[in-house]
């Protein structure tokens, strides 16, 4: 079910710990990261029995964590913090600004497929708030301008 | 004139630093990996002990202390994991370190990994972290390449790996019996205590869990007379520099080493460089959401973890969140409440309850519908959460609320009171 | 043993047990809703709240402690009343009501529902949180239990069940905080066999029996001890009935036997203690050539004359039963062909039969031996072996009398065959069934829930049922029926009860030899003299 490159960051991932639930976590994000950014049953399944864990176990810890995802998110998924020191100094506002630009409420992807909008805690970067992570960036100090400029390239 | 005291961040606060192992070795780095290979690790646990140093994650429990109830001769392998979850709103320090200088941190890792016994540490990332993630990955592979890491690292006989470990999420994973279910695999939900981690922590062996910056304080404590100077740099008990991460309406936020003799008054003028857009102070949340709300004319405190424990707040982590005369108190609560709501695991019932519950009663009050009656509810639902919980989360939601209501009272009256 | 104090008084306690654990065993309640014996402690519910005023150290806690997580403690002093405790009880029952629909009036739950006798205690019925409650929903989870889940209050004892105890995972904890739900998930039913456990381990009326449902309010019956005669192993039940009719089967805990647990197909045995239909109201004489109503004197009196006139060789005489009857009807039936006929020609199937070996205790209870009282059978030195050589043995001579208890040998034709030919066949049961078809006197026994009686199980250990409802009025239990007819033989042993009967057979059976009838009380005791081989195989391991 894996390509050869990921099959190897299983293995080395599972060598890692002294059993094999351990890897559970990181072995998951790996593949939801293949897979788009989501996970399916069948993914759910696959890394179930890889990690010697039953289904149910594996359905319990993705809805428990807030970075899986069940559904797919756009190709860029904008994660706006608004927590409190980000809330602070217009984190809200910008979220706002950018449900109001994208049409999409936090949570969403737009129709084109291309922009999720994700409302976060605090994302550990609170002395340059407010902070926003793309993808896998982090922006900080982003003010609603900037975030046009940002979709502006993004989408382009 | 507060100013910063350079130990964590001296290189950090060099413009010219190379954060790679070659650049970290050259301003004298794993020296003091080099000495510690030649004590016993009872030696070093004790150095740490005398260097008064308190764990920089919240608690600010003794760290030689914790090392010493490591549960000994059981026949299981101990582990170390670094918490690295950082996610306490206001607190971004541990991802300044990982990011700037992850070989400072990860020496601290090997010496403390040593005095303790651990030949296979852990380093807990929250997920978020993408660009640390890749940092700290890249300099283990530089370790493992240079022999520093793996089977006898300069010689010493010592074995020892390093995983970076991802999260995927989840606040609660910075509690450390969390962080332990969720590093085996698990929903990261707090466990019953005891047995404590020291005697049953990952996969059941003993295992001590300790803060980033925690670990990145012992190459300099155990360089030669660094216990000494570590203690020198603050009151009793309070010993070391630490990192403050500085938020909100100040004009120069930011990650700060100051020493603990430092006032609040001066990291907010004087470091912070004082209020934005010429406006008043109107408070400070000291140490992370969760520590009791000061209101403007209590800052002229030192800040540490005593001085502010007696005036009935708390350092926790270090992360001040300041905000002024234009902050609406009922809005700022209302936000601590949701995000204790969003993080509760929900498996006891004070915190899976009261968390929504009063974050429920805040948005009455925005929406207009505030009473006295509803003020005094919020009040005793915070009240209920104290002390009732399985985890410290109970207490870190009940706190805000508490002491927003006693200090700011006439702020949660203007929404109802009638004109 | 080491003891602390509670509320003054000392409990004995294990090294190692926590303050709960040793309290409820000793028979003191402190509220609780999430602690389970047989489960891994989670601390979670918070209700169990007490405060301890001095840790055995002099000092006290800093503030009140979960009982279940408590570590007890030489010298400790634990206060489970004072008003701090309450205070404490008080408010997480009102987070627990924050989000309860309080819908008693329709619960099964209702009258058996701690969170029910809790918020009447401590609380003022209703709730202060006006918001709209979490919305769930009922559902079906399984085969035989269904889930409200609005009444869920989070304690995740069905987790840890199907996770500790029957190892099927088919429950978890998904979503979390104030979403944080214990399901099945995305709608799949569970397929476990033991999914009434759920429905009485859950403390509030969440997981409730779909056979039970609305069918009666629970103060409104009746309990029996008894056990379950659904296979060998004989789990420990109550019998829950009212107006004479059986309602639902409880476990009851025993150690030794079942711990808390039984399966769901023992559980629906209740349905046969209701059974009319095809029972066997009154005794029966065959006249020209037609089974037709008599009365019991018409009964005996026929076989009395039948018996004299054919003057039956011992070896002319033949007892079949199942495994199924109680010890005292089988040592009975024994002592009828002894002391009536000088025969020991007495058999029952003996089957090779199945356990099942398991790292889950729970799978290791259902057996395939589905009858209670096969080990009294071996005890009692029945005859029998795996393909019933040594009885066909027998039947191919002549037979002029055969005794038929309950159903033996149903399947088996051939033998059936033979017997119908016999001059006087007399069956005693319970149900219709095909040796009353053959049979020229039948009487009407009793279930086992309308006598009492005791049945050894597969461990070898004898327990005893209670009479829980009452037996048709022209029945009588088949102990006695076996006692009057070898009075009507002109022997002079004479049995009034069951005690009676086992102290005989204590007398004269060598296995039951040093057991008294006192002895087995609610929890049974175990043979002293066991039989070797039961004729037992393991099966494999479940996974
Ligand atoms: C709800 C909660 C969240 C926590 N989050 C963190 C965290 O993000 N990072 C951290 O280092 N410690 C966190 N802690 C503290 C840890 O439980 C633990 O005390 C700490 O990692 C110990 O390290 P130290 O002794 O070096 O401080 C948290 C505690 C609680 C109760
Ligand atoms: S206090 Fe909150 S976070 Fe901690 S265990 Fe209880 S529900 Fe979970
Ligand atoms: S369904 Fe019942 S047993 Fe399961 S968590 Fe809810 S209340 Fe507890
Ligand atoms: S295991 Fe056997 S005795 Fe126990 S409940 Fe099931 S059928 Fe009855
Ligand atoms: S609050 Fe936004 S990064 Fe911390
Ligand atoms: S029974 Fe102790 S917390 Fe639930």
């Amino acid at each position: 079910m894996f390509s050869e490159d990921i099959q190897a960051q299983v293995d080395n991932l599972l060598c890692r710990y002294p059993i094999k639930q351990n890897a559970l976590i990181p072995i998951l994000l790996l593949v939801q990261k293949e897979n788009e950014g989501w996970l399916t049953e069948e993914w759910m399944q696959h890394v179930a029995d890889i990690c010697e864990v039953p289904l149910t176990h594996i359905e319990g810890v993705v809805t428990f964590y807030t970075m899986f995802r069940l559904k797919r998110p756009g190709r860029y998924h904008l994660q706006i913090c608004t927590c409190v020191p980000c809330c602070l100094v217009g984190g809200t506002e910008l979220l706002e600004h950018t449900e109001k630009k994208l049409e999409i409420q936090a949570g969403h992807t737009t129709d084109d497929g291309v922009f999720s909008i994700e409302e976060m805690e605090c994302i550990g970067a609170c002395s340059y708030a407010p902070a926003v992570i793309v993808n896998e960036d982090y922006h900080e100090q982003v003010t609603p301008e900037e975030m046009d400029k940002m979709i502006k390239e993004l989408r382009q | 004139m507060a100013e910063e005291t350079l130990v964590l961040f001296k290189n950090i606060r060099n413009p010219k630093y190379d954060k790679s192992l070659a650049g970290y070795k050259r301003s004298g780095g794993f020296k003091s990996l080099k000495k510690v290979f030649g004590m016993k690790p009872e030696e070093v646990v004790q150095e740490v002990k005398e260097s008064g140093l308190r764990g920089r994650g919240g608690a600010g429990f003794p760290t030689g202390l914790k090392w010493s109830f490591m549960a000994k001769g059981t026949g299981k392998p101990s582990y170390l994991i670094a918490n690295a979850d950082e996610s306490e709103p206001g607190t971004c320090k541990d991802r300044e370190l990982m990011l700037k200088d992850p070989h400072l941190f990860l020496e601290g890792l090997m010496i403390s990994s040593y005095a303790i016994g651990c030949h296979h540490a852990y380093v807990y990332v929250r997920g978020e972290f993408f660009p640390a993630i890749k940092t700290l990955n890249a300099a283990v592979g530089e370790l493992y390449a240079d022999g520093l890491l793996g089977t006898n690292p300069l010689g010493s006989g010592f074995k020892l790996d390093i995983t970076i470990h991802t999260g995927a999420g989840a606040y609660i994973c910075g509690e450390e019996s969390a962080l332990l279910d969720s590093l085996e695999g698990k929903r990261g939900q707090p466990r019953v205590k005891p047995p404590f981690p020291a005697v049953s922590g990952f996969n059941g062996c003993p295992t001590s869990v300790n803060n980033v910056e925690t670990l990145a304080c012992i190459p300099f404590i155990l360089s030669d007379g660094g216990a000494e100077a570590f203690k020198s740099f603050g009151p009793q008990n309070n010993s070391g520099t630490h990192l403050v991460s500085l938020s909100g309406h100040v004009n120069c936020p930011g990650v700060y080493e100051l020493r603990m003799d430092v006032s609040m008054k001066d990291i907010i003028y004087d470091i912070g460089g004082g209020i934005r857009d010429g406006k008043k102070l109107k408070g400070v949340i000291p140490g992370g959401s969760s520590s009791p709300v000061m209101k403007a004319d209590e800052v002229d405190v030192l800040y540490n973890f005593d001085d502010l424990a007696k005036i009935g707040t708390m350092l926790g982590s270090a992360a001040m969140m300041v905000f002024d005369e234009g902050t609406d108190i009922v809005k700022l609560l209302h936000r601590i409440t949701r995000f204790y709501a969003h993080e509760s695991c929900g498996q006891c019932t004070p915190c899976r309850e009261g968390t929504h519950w009063s974050s429920q009663i805040i948005q009455d009050f925005l929406r207009g519908n505030g009473s006295d009656e509803k003020l005094k509810r919020l009040y005793r639902v915070g009240g209920n959460m104290l002390g009732t919980t399985l985890c410290a989360l109970g207490d870190a939601a009940a706190m805000p609320i508490q002491s927003f209501v006693n200090k700011f009272p006439e702020e949660f009256r203007k929404y109802y009171a009638t004109l | 043993m080491p003891f602390f104090q509670i509320d003054g008084e000392p409990v004995e306690y294990e090294p190692g047990e926590k303050v709960l654990s040793a309290v409820l065993r000793s028979g003191k309640i402190i509220p609780h809703y999430c602690y389970h014996p047989g489960m891994s402690v989670v601390a979670t519910c918070r209700m169990c709240l007490v405060d301890v005023i001095d840790m055995g150290n002099g000092r006290p806690a800093p503030k009140l402690q979960t009982a279940c997580s408590l570590d007890a403690m030489e010298g400790m002093k634990v206060e489970t009343l004072n008003q701090k405790v309450e205070e404490g009880q008080k408010l997480v029952n009102e987070f627990l009501l924050v989000n309860h629909p309080l819908d008693c009036p329709v619960c099964d739950q209702s009258g058996e529902c701690i969170l029910q006798d809790y918020s009447f205690k401590y609380g003022s019925g209703k709730s202060e949180m006006d918001y709209s409650k979490r919305v769930n929903g009922w559902r079906d989870i399984g085969t035989f239990v269904a889930m409200e889940r609005n009444r869920c209050i989070q304690c995740s004892r069905c987790d840890r069940f199907t996770r500790e105890i029957t190892g099927t995972n088919e429950f978890g904890m998904f979503n979390r905080g104030h979403e944080l739900t214990l399901d099945t998930y995305a709608d799949r039913p569970m397929t476990n066999k033991f999914q009434g456990n759920m429905a009485d381990i859950c403390p509030v009326g969440a997981i409730t029996e779909k056979e039970f449902r609305f069918k009666r309010r629970v103060w409104k019956l009746k309990k029996n001890y008894s056990i379950c005669t659904g296979c060998s192993s004989g789990c420990n039940v109550t019998i829950e009935h009212d107006r004479n009719e059986v309602f639902r089967l409880k476990p009851h805990e025993n150690q030794n036997v079942n711990k808390w647990w039984l399966c769901d197909e023992g559980r629906l045995t209740y349905r046969m203690m209701n059974e009319r239909k095809t029972r066997i109201p009154r005794p029966l004489g065959r006249v020209e050539g037609n089974l037709e109503g008599v009365s019991w004197e018409e009964a005996y009196g026929a076989i009395v004359k039948r018996v004299k006139e054919l003057k039956p060789f011992p070896h002319e005489v033949l007892a079949l039963t199942d495994t199924r009857a109680s010890n005292e009807e089988l040592f009975l039936l024994q002592k009828l062909l002894k002391e009536g006929f000088s025969s020991d020609n007495i058999f029952c199937p003996l089957p090779k039969w199945g356990q099942s070996e398991s790292d889950f205790f729970i799978n290791t209870l259902i057996t395939t031996d589905k009858t209670p009282n096969r080990a009294g059978a071996l005890a009692l030195k029945i005859k029998g072996d795996e393909k019933n050589a040594k009885l066909k043995k027998v039947i191919e001579g002549e037979l002029k009398v055969v005794f038929i208890l309950g159903n033996p040998f149903e399947a088996e034709s051939e033998i059936k065959e033979i017997i119908k030919r016999t001059q006087l066949v007399v069956h005693l049961g319970v149900f219709h069934n095909s040796w009353g078809e053959i049979a020229d006197v039948v009487l009407p026994g009793q279930y086992y829930s309308e006598k009492e009686g005791t049945y050894t199980n597969k461990h070898q250990r004898v327990q005893s049922t209670e009479i829980a409802i009452q037996a048709l009025r022209r029945t009588r239990p088949e102990w006695q029926i076996l006692a009057e007819l070898l009075q009507s033989l002109g022997q002079t042993s004479c049995f009034d009860s069951v005690p009676q009967v086992f102290a005989a057979m204590v007398q004269e059976a060598k296995a039951f030899s040093g057991v008294s009838f006192d002895e087995i009380g609610s929890l049974g005791i175990e043979l002293k003299n066991k039989t070797k081989d039961t004729g037992m195989k393991v099966l494999v391991k479940q996974a």
